[in-house]
């Protein structure tokens, strides 16, 4: 194995191990997969799909399978006791190509990743199922692993290795790492049941319901007339003997409250407590942590298997540009910063919503009381404090990788994602914007600059015009006509030039610059000195 | 209400903490101290009075020992 070995070994074929490889297979590089299971996990385990995570399984192609299978939702809605208490819907986006949120179940996103593998990258990337991690260790120039396999142990060496091996990480332990943060003691029981309902698909969050004083309960439609329940139990209420009866119960009461008294079967359950913990860092010279192995976020804010796709997204490129020796190994340290920040943020917010879902103390309790008191009786100034925030993704605005802006504010922010727009091609075709980032870098030029066509380096140009592209027909690179608010959503005028990262982020941005300017910006986000 | 929904974030995330720290014993008296001093700074009695009136707990949803 080692003379025709992976570049890079990923531990864990869950979501973020499987959109890493694909990432990576998309540049060029051989992958292999180890998981200690036999198969796809199966069971429920992350259920909501956002934007931003659609965008990204669009750039490996998996985008319209996820869309076919899954249920987009826009509402979600809250009650105290018996009463409705705050709804909140999402805008219609037609300038997005992607519905805000979609559920579905993880096991799903495994399964079309799987086969999205197996039909486009079969020679570069290589699953072993059935194979344990037991150790590892990481060199200056490669990383060697101890592997338990069927047929007994087994060696492989790759120059670099990705822990994609979720909570209870075999790769950070075996490292010595140890996450910070906070745990909370609430345990939640996390149930899914078939059931045939016509509701919508919609967030429903209960505090205190009849069914179930005292607790908060959650509700999800998922695939197939399958749906998720979350709620808050005592810790001597329930024990793994009489979970599933536990369940029945309490489901059922809750079911009949909200008056869907059809037959419902369970077919999932487990329990949860919250957690909201990071390792100090994702980057152990050639060993990096990814997804749940780096850090654990409340599953309240939806951000678990989210955040785990963007650090996926984040880390590829990064890989395939230092092994294709495009970049000096230093643009890794920029995923461990850049991603750290990140799932500060994430942890921020989902850890917000956790107080919300479960008080953990005498304070937060007597508030939240008083809170859903006043909105109950038509306070609807403080909506906002039930609002579950849990769309938007998170930027990177501090990233050495970027060119600050200076005092102009053109574009996107710096480090934001880059905004979706309608456009049309060159051949006529109506489409959006997301098809055509988020892959290579990109300069995305507006309008009629003529400078890009003589910058020395290996980037995409895509210009956009609001008008005809007959003027433009003699230039390099892609273009697209605005068919609807680009210019706006971007915060642009003609003369202006946005730089775009191959994970989607804004690198850079500028009015009428020259050659130089740009340039600069290029080679300060692929980590190389300016000629 | 021109705070802004994180303004509102922060001050509910204060008060929670804060009546957390007064201690079970003190709490009414930390809350109470509270509304004299906002009172305060409303400096207006008719809207000290409607708010009161606006905080009185309604029957229906009154804990019963």
């Amino acid at each position: 194995m080692t003379a025709a070995g992976p570049d890079v070994l990923i531990v864990g074929a869950g979501p973020t191990g499987l959109v890493t490889a694909l990432g990576l297979a998309q540049r060029g590089i051989r992958c292999e997969i180890v998981d200690a299971d036999r198969g796809i996990a199966t069971g429920s385990r992350a259920l909501g799909i956002s934007r931003r995570t659609l965008q990204i399984l669009d750039t490996l192609g998996v985008s319209a399978a996820c869309l076919e299978k899954g249920v987009p939702w826009v509402g979600s809605r809250s009650y105290y006791r018996d009463q409705e208490v705050f709804y909140l819907e999402l805008p219609e986006e037609p300038d997005e190509a992607f519905p805000a949120m979609l559920n579905l179940a993880q096991e799903d996103v495994v399964r079309i990743l799987l086969e999205q593998i197996d039909k486009t990258v079969p020679d570069l990337v290589g699953i072993r199922w059935n194979t344990r991690l037991e150790s590892l260790q990481v060199t200056a120039d490669q990383v060697q692993v101890q592997l338990d396999t069927l047929d007994g142990p087994t060696k492989m060496t790759a120059p670099w290795l990705v822990a994609c091996d979720g909570a209870r990480s075999t790769v950070r332990e075996r490292l010595g790492i140890r996450l910070e943060g906070e745990s909370w003691n609430t345990r939640y029981v996390i149930v899914d049941v078939r059931l045939h309902s016509d509701h919508p698909a919609e967030r429903r969050a209960w505090f205190d319901p009849p069914s179930n004083p005292g607790s908060t309960v959650l509700m999800h439609r998922q695939p197939d007339d399958v749906w998720r329940l979350d709620y808050q139990v005592d810790d001597e209420e329930v024990d793994a003997d009489n979970l599933v009866s536990h369940v029945v119960t309490r489901v059922r009461e809750h079911l009949d409250h909200i008056g869907e008294t059809g037959p419902m079967e369970v077919v999932w359950t487990s329990t949860y407590r919250a957690r909201a913990l990071s390792a100090p860092t994702y980057r152990h010279g050639r060993a990096l942590l990814s997804g749940d192995a780096a850090h654990l976020i409340p599953i309240f804010g939806i951000r678990g298997l989210n955040s785990a796709v963007e650090d996926a997204n984040n880390l590829s490129w990064k890989i395939a540009a230092v092994i294709h020796d495009r970049a000096s190994d230093a643009l890794l340290d920029t995923y461990s910063t850049e991603r750290r920040a990140a799932a500060h943020t994430n942890l921020a917010l989902t850890t917000r919503a956790t107080l919300l879902m479960s008080p953990p103390t005498r304070g937060y309790e007597l508030l939240r009381r008083a809170l859903l008191g006043l909105v109950a009786e038509g306070h609807d100034e403080f909506c906002p404090l039930l609002n579950p925030r849990q769309t938007g993704t998170v930027g990177h605005p501090d990233s050495v990788l970027h060119t600050p802006s200076g005092s102009s504010e053109v574009g996107p922010g710096i480090g934001d994602v880059y905004p979706d727009a309608r456009v049309c091609t060159a051949e006529g075709e109506r489409g959006y914007l997301s098809s055509h980032l988020g892959r290579r870098t990109t300069l995305v030029v507006f309008a009629d600059v003529p400078m890009p066509m003589d910058v020395p380096f290996d980037v995409e140009v895509v210009t956009i015009t609001q008008k005809t592209r007959s003027h433009l027909e003699n230039r390099s690179g892609q273009v697209l006509v605005d068919a609807g608010n680009t210019y706006t959503r971007w915060k642009v005028q003609p003369g202006d030039v946005v730089l775009v990262r191959p994970d989607g982020h804004i690198a850079g941005a500028w009015r009428y610059p020259d050659a130089t300017a740009v340039a600069a910006g290029i080679a300060r986000l692929q980590r190389k000195e300016a000629p | 209400m021109n705070m802004t929904p994180d303004q509102l974030d922060s001050v509910y995330i204060t008060l929670c903490e804060t009546a957390d720290s007064a201690g079970e014993a003190d709490e009414s008296e930390f809350l109470t101290r509270l509304v004299l001093l906002l009172a305060l700074d409303v400096g207006d009695p008719e809207v000290i009075r409607r708010r009161i009136n606006e905080a009185r707990m309604p029957v229906a949803a009154r804990r019963t020992g």
